[in-house]
């Protein structure tokens, strides 16, 4: 079986997996001495499919051998640690490495296998993943590791996050979207109401050239952002607002929109908000600027201005209400037809007569209502 | 416990075969809350249906599907668990199960994504 599944011939490979795939159905014992080799298999393979769906059905079995891949790991640690020191030292030392590097890679990836089904049982050995991090193989396979553990709802991942952080540039994207994944649990975003460190680590990952990292950052900074991004200085809101506004307007992945527009809402609310206090003198130095801005941005969109339309009614200071009344009039002239001004769509939402124009999004309306709230101050 | 939200995610494999997809999820349209259709792909929501059952949705459709992704969010604790199954040789393989945090299952959208390259959809896309 071993000779087929490294065989040179990749419709021979295809086929061994294909027949271990069985095997383990039956047998996972059997097969999972074969587990290594099947890793090898699972990216860009013919065979990878098999080879995946074989070592799904192995662990799932829980017939691994977690310690033996933990001491690898610990062993090309172990080995790193001493080549490092003894290099430049003068000392010619002959000893061979314990371990390769394809032994390294091969565990790192098993150990990421064990951490989706036997979470509870690998979480004690965080310390062994995270000290295999600097080792280049073994990486991929310790950092998905990490990220699975720091995800799982059974256990508790006890690893500093500036160890994690260190990774977030990696040159493998995968590397990146774990390691910001696991900084996302371990910071507890959206748990914890306050969750800002690292934000800045974290706002510039939506603007990765690689798409599941985008998406992957945008999914941790849109928890519980409701509540977190009204503890961001000014100067981390606005570069915040900048960087997601262009993914809502350039990004051509819908999922990566989609949530760049959700995390816009909040952002949005925050800025008004804070711009808003600061006007009244409340803290800081006045930003309305950046309140102007916004009102601008969002007449652009309706979606967007029912979110500023809504912190806007917050607040009843004169600025405030010009900013309220440019964006009705904004609103309004993107329906010429309709209203000959922003206090005629305010009007109309009086009527309540069933006379509604019917071509006009609903949400123009509700949006209506809403700045008509604040005018009946 | 609270009712399961399950999303289901599959990819067609051929544009052909969607009207068929979209007849086996309509066996479920008491419960399904929304569909959307990308391409190739369709996805859907479901109140009150579990992974195993939606695993059963995807097991019938059979041969019209390359991928299929099931993520199912338990409702009082958000926890999501994932289910990737691709088409080998005329049968579904089961190639992942992944459990997530209290996040309804984001993360685990994002994780097939990063590692399977399949974008499945979730709650909040």
């Amino acid at each position: 079986m071993r000779d087929r599944l490294v065989s040179d011939d990749p419709a021979e490979r295809r086929s061994a997996a294909a027949d271990l795939y069985h095997v383990a159905g039956d047998d996972p014992d059997a097969a999972a001495e074969y587990a290594p080799v099947l890793v090898d298999l699972t990216d860009g393979e013919a065979a990878s499919e098999y080879a995946t769906a074989t070592l799904h059905r192995i662990v799932s079995a829980g017939v691994l051998d977690i310690e033996a891949h933990v001491n690898t790991l610990e062993e090309g640690v172990a080995d790193d640690g001493h080549l490092a020191s003894s290099f430049g030292s003068g000392v010619d030392d002959r000893n061979p490495q314990s371990v390769t590097e394809t032994e390294l890679r091969r565990s790192a990836e098993l150990l990421a296998w064990i951490a989706k089904h036997q979470p509870t049982d690998l979480a004690d050995e965080a310390g062994a993943l995270r000290g295999a991090l600097p080792l280049e193989p073994a990486r991929p396979g310790a950092m998905k590791a990490l990220f699975l553990l720091s995800s799982s709802p059974t256990t508790r991942l006890d690893v500093p996050t500036k160890a994690i952080v260190a990774y977030v540039d990696d040159d493998d994207p995968r590397v990146r979207g774990d390691a910001i994944g696991t900084v996302g649990q371990l910071e507890r975003f959206g748990k914890r109401h306050d969750a800002v460190p690292y934000f800045s680590t974290l706002i510039g990952a939506v603007e990765d050239p690689d798409v599941t990292v985008k998406q992957t950052a945008l999914g941790v900074l849109t928890r519980g952002a409701e509540y977190w991004t009204h503890s961001l200085s000014a100067r981390q809101l606005h570069s915040a607002v900048e960087r997601v506004l262009a993914l809502c307007d350039r990004e051509s992945d819908p999922t990566v929109r989609s949530r760049a527009r959700s995390l816009f809402y909040d952002l949005a609310s925050a800025v008004v908000n804070t711009a808003a206090r600061s006007a009244l003198g409340v803290d800081g130095t006045p930003n309305r600027a950046v309140a102007d801005g916004l009102v601008e941005t969002a007449a652009r969109d309706v979606a967007l201005a029912s979110t500023v339309a809504t912190s806007l009614n917050y607040h009843h200071d004169a600025d405030t209400e010009v900013r309220r009344d440019t964006l009705l009039d904004r609103i309004a002239e993107r329906y010429p037809d309709r209203f000959a001004s922003g206090s005629e769509l305010l009007q109309t939402t009086l009527n309540e007569d069933g006379k509604r124009p019917g071509d006009v999004p609903a949400l123009v309306l509700d949006l209506a209502s809403v700045l008509l709230d604040a005018t009946a101050e | 416990m609270g009712d399961p939200m399950t999303y289901l995610t599959v990819e067609i494999a051929d544009s052909e075969l969607g009207a068929v997809v979209h007849d086996a999820i309509d066996e479920w349209k008491a419960s399904w809350a929304s569909i959307v259709t990308r391409d190739d792909t369709i996805a859907s929501q479901y109140h009150g249906i579990d992974v195993e059952k939606a695993t059963r949705v995807v097991e019938r459709l059979g041969d019209a599907v390359d991928r299929a992704l099931v993520v199912s969010v338990i409702d009082s604790s958000r926890v999501g668990t994932g289910r990737l199954f691709v088409r080998v040789d005329d049968r579904l393989l089961l190639v992942e199960t992944v459990t997530g945090g209290e996040n309804r299952g984001v993360d685990v959208v994002d994780y097939i994504r990063r590692h399977y390259g399949f974008p499945g959809v979730g709650y909040d896309a």
